[in-house]
């Protein structure tokens, strides 16, 4: 008995047919049949590694905006231990609770005691966070990044909530550069001078926590006025918003306090991209866009636990999706940097659940005049 | 008509510039002689040398729907405090978020919509008319169909100044539900008035203004769309003819789904994840090469994401579902004992020439979406233009105003919608708060000198019974069969009436013209409001079908219809013996009598002066007319 290696399917299964291209590497890819097989081409393929043994772009005919490319292969998909309580699409990439949830307007209240746990699980998310981001220098790869998030994870009997989230492939989002979010953790050689952000999640006693931060790699990105403009003008915007949080906020004026900060930087906000409802569910109500004039429904309540997650541009806003259909780049190539929070509504404002600790890595650098 | 200022149109204009398209090429908007602004064709006898049909696409994300607005989360999460009304939905809900967004005034997207409307004090829903004016309605079709009548209103003043009271912590209390005293019980007589008339004016505000959207968004107020005024049919001949000159259009088909708004949604495949197997299957071969997407297609799907998901381009929810289970799909397909590298080849082979063929379309599709963008672009009107553009070009997600008719001259090119072909002049008044001259939708009701008799017929114990069991029949069987009935007999009339009549009109089916649509049905809805005198001053066939079920010989009764062994011959019964069958001599004098004391109950009160005292005698001038008109005609 094996389980099929299609990330739709993940059902144990007594087939023997397996990937040829695999079995010539000595891995053993299992699938249910052809079907399996065929539907999970397209994604499984990307493990494969080239003829010659180096990295690849999958992409050639791709009209890239900047100049970060796909570094293929990816790793195969990490494993989990049996043990680790998995969110529903762990197996098929379907999360079924979610979609039912969708849109229907209903906001979580949570009670003490979940609230409770939740605050665990977060704390939990901060340390893994740092954990892996105290690795952050040029010479890693994003692979590396996420091998050790996974391992992390494990630790903690955390399930990394990215992997399999509607087949996403790994266990934690890298975005370098010109990524807006989503990207996958590849081959990429992280360099002196390059942002990148690293957006956890955890599935941990029932519950989802999400944080993430845009860390410079080497001393070079610290010292180009522009990046700096661009990651603290983000980490800013996200402090802001944050101040507005108290029960009656109206989720759709967030967004006119994080814009106009963002303006006034010469930066602009990403549209594509929405902070979400977080609790028992990886993305829930409220939606919470980060730009100004927006139609969000919904008011803050105590006892509501939502992400901000304001993503900045250095040019436009505009994004593209890479052929991987995730990667979200910017449109014109430039720098894009991200910080994302989870918050508590409480009786009087907010608590941060995920807050940076006195030993997290990163964190605040003056900007170059 | 829905009033609107003149003089802040410019702002609704701008509005409409940045939420959606509005064709001025081709439209005016100024003062109407019907009352407050209309919309007239800017081209005057010229047609459009486009023959462009579209005047106006709003997205459905723009409208002002309760879904759409902020207060929705706190609406779900209310409990009815002292009544049953839900205030989550219809209606309720719409006043409600007009209310909250308004009060808001710049906060909200839709303000300088709210600063169209003309602020009319003094247009309120008929049931808070003074007294007087209440009492010069008597015995007419305001009063008979309850419409006079403000329990049910106040109850829903109530109910929304609880909710006020309760969700403070988190949203102000807007003026209109203020009130004075701690508990709304507490409220006098004249504290309780003064605020159900301020808060009668934005009911009557929004329901004179209020679209029907779709299954998920339901009733909404739409930017726009509600500026073009009302015409009702008009009689040419024996036929009433429609006027309108502008339909409302929106997309509202089977697989739309009621939870989320979308087409073939994955809430409706969570409902019944078996049952949508099949149709999955057959994506399959489609969605293989999904990964080689062109980037046009991929921007596409996001752009219809950003305003509700945060990660998930929707066409890999897609691809998800139909690979669910791929083994129980392709059956036909040989099972292999092995992947060869040959059948790698063949997939490889495969996702390329789809790939090309991708990057073919790249280059012929639209303007809106792949332009190439300045440098320095900020996200300024110009860049969200192009968003705006991207959402109306999905038409499944917009509504529209259509033009179906050319303007006429006559009318001073003013183009005209209708509000409801059907609607007799009560109802556009309880609606509108307007009436229509000559509606040719006019009629007159006879339940309470139906009642009346049926008293009469009470006089013995025996006959009591009798009449008894008929009422309580007729409740439980009878006169749903007999709605059947008449409303099979009137789709056959109306058939015979679209070939009897002359057509010297283009016979186009988007004509909007009286044959291309569906005759309508106006049936009461109980058998105690069914007696009335239809437009043609003829007793209606649910008329027909009472008086002759109460003249019916009990035996009669009890051996043909309550003792009727099967259904099918029920129907035909019900049909012959109640509805088709026509009206004796002593039948019809029992509607006589009906008429001639339903006419001697109106009050010989004065006339009223103002707008409202020349509506009320426009509208029982209307229904003397009918009521003599049925009675000449009947023995």
């Amino acid at each position: 008995m094996s389980t099929c290696a299609s990330p739709q399917c993940g059902k144990t299964t007594e087939s023997v047919l397996k990937c040829p291209v695999c079995l010539k590497c000595g891995e053993n890819q299992v699938f249910c049949n052809q079907l399996c097989f065929k539907s999970a081409w397209p994604t499984h393929k990307s493990i494969h590694a080239a003829e010659d043994g180096q990295t690849y772009d999958p992409f050639p005919n791709f009209d890239y905006s900047g100049k970060l490319r796909a570094a293929y292969p990816l790793s195969k998909k990490r494993a989990v231990p049996l043990q680790i309580v998995r969110p529903d699409y762990a197996q098929d990439g379907k999360p079924m609770s979610e979609i039912k949830n969708d849109r229907t307007g209903k906001i979580t209240i949570l009670t003490e005691s979940e609230i409770k746990t939740m605050k665990k699980v977060a704390l939990t998310s901060r340390k893994i966070l740092d954990a892996v981001a105290k690795h952050i220098a040029p010479g890693i790869t994003t692979d590396e990044l996420d091998r050790i998030l996974h391992k992390e994870c494990i630790g903690y009997n955390a399930y990394p909530s990215p992997l399999n989230y509607y087949t996403f492939p790994k266990s934690l989002c890298t975005s370098v550069n010109e990524i807006i979010c989503h990207g996958i953790p590849d081959q990429t050689v992280l360099q002196d001078g390059d942002i990148v952000n690293l957006d956890v999640t955890i599935y941990l006693k029932g519950f989802h926590s999400d944080l993430n931060e845009t860390y410079y790699v080497g001393d070079k990105a610290k010292a180009d006025p522009d990046t700096v403009r661009l990651v603290e003008t983000t980490r800013e915007c996200l402090d802001l918003a944050i101040a507005q949080v108290k029960p009656g906020l109206v989720f759709r004026n967030l967004g006119a306090v994080i814009e106009e900060h963002a303006t006034k930087n010469g930066c602009s906000v990403v549209r594509s991209y929405c902070g979400h409802g977080i609790n028992q569910l990886f993305h829930c109500q409220p939606n919470i866009p980060h730009y100004a004039r927006n139609k969000a429904i919904g008011v803050a309540k105590p006892g509501m636990v939502f992400t901000i997650e304001p993503m900045l541009c250095l040019g436009s806003y505009q994004d593209i999706t890479w052929p991987d259909n995730w990667t979200a780049a910017t449109r014109d190539g430039k720098y894009s940097a991200q910080f994302e929070h989870m918050l508590l509504v409480t009786e009087t404002g907010c608590e941060v659940l995920t807050a940076r600790l006195d030993s997290s890595p990163g964190g605040p650098v003056k900007r170059i005049e | 008509m829905s009033s609107s200022k003149p003089e802040s149109v410019e702002g609704l204009l701008l509005w409409l510039s940045e939420n959606a398209f509005w064709n001025s090429d081709l439209l005016e908007i100024k003062e109407s002689k019907f009352g407050g602004v209309g919309v007239f064709w800017a081209l005057g006898p010229d047609q459009d040398p486009e023959n462009d049909n579209l005047l106006l696409r709003i997205p459905k994300l723009a409208v002002l729907s309760p879904k759409n607005s902020f207060l929705y989360t706190l609406l779900i999460d209310y409990e009815p405090k002292t009544t049953e009304i839900d205030l989550s939905e219809g209606m309720h809900s719409l006043v409600l978020t007009f209310i909250y967004e308004k009060s808001l005034r710049e906060q909200s997207p839709w303000h300088s919509y709210f600063e169209s409307f003309s602020d009319d004090a003094t247009a309120v829903p008929v049931c808070l008319w003074t007294e007087a004016e209440k009492s010069a309605l008597y015995n007419s079709e305001c009063d008979l169909l309850g419409m006079l009548d403000a329990a049910e209103l106040a109850n829903f003043y109530l109910e929304c100044v609880a909710f006020a009271k309760e969700n403070q912590a988190f949203v102000p209390i807007p003026d209109i539900l203020k009130s004075s005293r701690d508990g709304v019980e507490e409220l006098s007589k004249e504290e309780l008035q003064a605020g159900l008339l301020k808060f009668g004016a934005c009911v009557q505000s929004v329901i004179s203004r209020a679209f029907t959207i779709d299954r998920f968004y339901g009733l909404s107020l739409v930017p726009g769309a509600d500026l073009f005024n009302h015409l009702s049919p008009i009689m040419v001949g024996d036929s009433a003819i429609t006027r309108e000159n502008v339909h409302f259009v929106c997309d509202d088909a089977d697989d739309l789904c009621p939870e989320c708004g979308e087409h073939g949604c994955l809430h409706l495949e969570a409902d019944d994840e078996s049952d949508s197997e099949d149709i999955e299957g057959e994506e399959l071969p489609e969605e293989d090469g999904d990964d080689e997407e062109s980037e046009h297609e991929q921007e596409d799907e996001q752009e219809d994401e950003h305003e509700h998901e945060h990660k998930i381009p929707s066409h890999k929810d897609k691809s998800n579902g139909s690979h669910k289970h791929p083994v129980e799909h392709e059956v036909d397909a040989p099972s292999l004992t092995e992947i060869t590298m040959a059948f790698v080849e063949e997939l490889e082979n495969g996702e390329k020439s789809e790939t090309d063929l991708d990057d073919e379309e790249v280059s012929t599709l639209s303007l809106s979406e792949n332009e190439e963008f300045d440098d320095e672009e900020r996200p300024t009107v110009e860049s969200v233009k192009h968003e705006l553009a991207a959402e109306l070009e999905d038409g499944s997600k917009c509504c529209d105003i259509a033009l179906m008719k050319p303007a006429e001259e006559s009318y001073g090119y003013e183009l005209f919608n209708t509000y409801g072909n059907n609607l007799s002049n009560p109802y556009l008044l309880q609606r509108y708060g307007f009436i229509c001259p000559d509606n040719v939708n006019v009629s007159c009701n006879l339940s309470i000198p139906m009642f009346a008799h049926l008293k009469k017929e009470r006089a013995s114990a025996k006959k009591k019974k009798q009449l008894k069991a008929k009422l309580d029949w007729y409740e439980e069987v009878g006169f749903d069969l007999c709605n059947d009935a008449c409303a099979k007999i009137i789709m056959l009339e109306s058939r015979d009436h679209d070939h009897d009549h002359d057509h010297d009109h283009d016979h186009d089916e988007e004509d909007g013209d009286c044959c291309s649509e569906e005759p309508e049905i106006d049936l009461a809805d109980t058998w105690q409001l069914s007696p009335r005198i239809g437009s043609d001053a003829k007793p209606t066939l649910q008329t027909v079908a009472l008086v002759h079920l109460l003249t019916l010989p009990f035996k009669e009764f009890e051996l043909q219809l309550v003792e009727c062994s099967s259904q099918r011959k029920l129907e035909k019964r019900v049909e012959s013996m109640l509805v088709a069958k026509p009206l004796n001599k002593a039948e019809e004098a029992i509607i006589k009598t009906w008429i001639i004391e339903r006419l001697r109950r109106y009050k010989s009160s004065q006339e009223l002066a103002g707008p409202r005292g020349e509506m009320i005698s426009a509208m029982i001038q209307e229904e003397k007319k009918l009521l003599l008109n049925a009675s000449s005609k009947l023995k």
